[in-house]
């Protein structure tokens, strides 16, 4: 009976924990913010001097690389820094992201890497 | 044979008839979006150790997936119940953890809901199940109260107009000088979440909260004709949770002859034999009455509690959504109106207002008819 309060408890407090926390980055995961942001992008990248238009990275990143993203794009961003810092470390990449938050301008968001070659 | 209906039983187990049923549909529900399919290996997970499980590929995806249908099995059997949605829970939740492209808050929330209804009381009240939502629509209101384009309507205006191309937005917003039907619905949005979020923590209020819930998502729905992944199904199912359940058997008394189809139904739907019709009511203007907390519940308010108490009824809605959505999958149009109409007669059914208008309409009609 206890356990089962505190692991209750400790669930919520977790979330709310989240919550705040999701006050110090612009990633919104795990924090309750679903179609809050509205953003219009596309992604097209060169990898190992290929060039991949956003279909291709699509099938890469295994999300959606252009179109409408009703959360946070700094949650595309993160995707993609997260998979070529790890599976894609031994690939030269350059990413580009033409996006426009909630109508605005649009901006250019970018990365790079050289990949770390295996002998 | 007994065995074979023990996915239709919800008495009798270590959870409260309607957090079993709430498991069972949400259970369902996922199975049914194709939750199995996307029980995967670790893919660019939040947790970057759960990567080590790509070291044997496969082991991880056929380890949640023997898991969940274990899980799923004992749920549907009745057997273990708490265990077997916590266990469920923390597969849901896992699955969100191991890939950042599979998160979707839709798939978390019930995720969410069966953790923790695995961790619920038989004999109290879901109060941690009542706090998730609260937690939910706080942090919904306050990322939005924080966000200067909520308040300016920019996401509104790109949203709905340059996004999803919605009508009533294109209609209604010409009539109003820059932005401001979009600050107008923003700020309706924002106000309803956080009041909601507020009214939800206290008991005297819960009912509005649960009315403000089904009726602002199910005017979201109207407007703009998402469901937000499956997050609207998902949380109808998770106020199945929020009912009072009855603790014992409802007798529910009937003038002899009336109410001959309905009774006949709700024998049909109340799997549990929980409701129990009795001949003999002798009143004039009731047709059919039960007791509740020593008051007398009469006519369509009776009428109301015994379909919120049948756990068939929601599965009728379960399986009419499902159905309906096979034949109606060419076109959305179709769709959306049959989804629409059948939600808000059930909405205005269901309103506590609307017993008087037709306990007027019905029984005084019927009388006067004799």
């Amino acid at each position: 009976m206890k356990l089962r309060f505190l692991l209750s408890l400790l669930f919520i407090i977790t979330q709310v924990g989240l919550i705040s926390y999701a006050r110090f980055t612009p990633v919104r995961f795990f924090c309750w913010a679903p179609y809050d942001i509205h953003n219009s992008f596309e992604a097209t990248a060169t990898i190992n001097n290929t060039f991949y238009d956003s279909k291709q990275l699509e099938e890469r990143y295994n999300y959606k690389m252009k179109g409408w993203e009703q959360r946070s794009i700094y949650n595309v961003f993160l995707l993609i820094e997260r998979y070529e810092s790890t599976y894609g470390r031994h690939d030269d990449v350059d990413v580009k992201v033409v996006y426009s938050i909630n109508g605005h301008p649009e901006d250019v968001w970018q990365y790079q890497h050289v990949g770390k070659k295996t002998e | 044979m007994t065995f074979l209906r023990r996915p239709f039983k919800f008495e009798g187990t270590a959870m409260q008839p309607n957090i079993l049923l709430m498991c069972k549909l949400l259970t369902l529900m996922l199975i049914y979006q194709g939750f199995f399919d996307k029980l995967i290996d670790p893919f660019i997970p939040f947790i970057p150790w759960l990567d080590v499980f790509n070291t044997v590929p496969g082991v991880f995806k056929v380890s949640v997936r023997v898991l969940f249908i274990s899980a799923t099995v004992a749920l549907f059997f009745n057997y273990w119940v708490r265990t077997a949605s916590f266990v469920l829970g923390c597969i849901v939740i896992l699955s969100q953890v191991a890939s950042i492209p599979n998160y979707y808050n839709h798939v978390f929330v019930c995720g969410c809901a069966l953790f923790l209804a695995g961790l619920t009381h038989r004999t109290q009240p879901p109060y941690f199940l009542i706090l998730q939502l609260a937690v939910i629509y706080f942090g919904a209101s306050l990322n939005k109260i924080l966000d200067p384009d909520w308040w300016s309507g920019a996401f509104m205006h790109n949203w709905l107009l340059n996004a999803r191309g919605n009508v009533f937005y294109t209609v209604m917003s010409p009539f109003f000088p820059d932005k401001v039907f979009a600050k107008f619905l923003s700020v309706m949005a924002i106000g309803t979440e956080l009041l909601i979020a507020i009214l939800l923590l206290f008991k005297r209020y819960r009912t509005f909260a649960v009315w403000f819930i089904i009726v602002f998502h199910t005017l979201l729905f109207t407007i703009t004709t998402i469901r937000f992944g499956h997050f609207l199904e998902s949380l109808a199912i998770i106020l199945i949770g929020f009912l009072n359940w009855p603790k014992e058997d409802l007798v529910v008394s009937y003038k002899t002859g009336s109410l001959v189809r309905f009774r006949k139904v709700i024998k049909f739907l109340n799997f549990d034999g929980q409701i129990i019709f009795k001949e003999g009511l002798n009143e004039e203007k009731t047709m059919i009455a039960y007791t509740k907390n020593d008051t007398e519940v009469l006519n369509f308010n009776a009428i109301k509690d015994i379909l919120l108490y049948s756990p068939g009824f929601y599965l009728f809605l379960f399986f009419f959504d499902v159905i309906i959505r096979y034949l109606f999958d060419f076109n959305w149009k179709y769709l959306f109106t049959i989804n629409t109409v059948s939600v808000w007669i059930l909405i205005l059914f269901f309103l506590p207002f609307s017993t008087n208008i037709l306990n007027a309409l019905i029984f005084k009609t019927k009388k006067a008819s004799r």
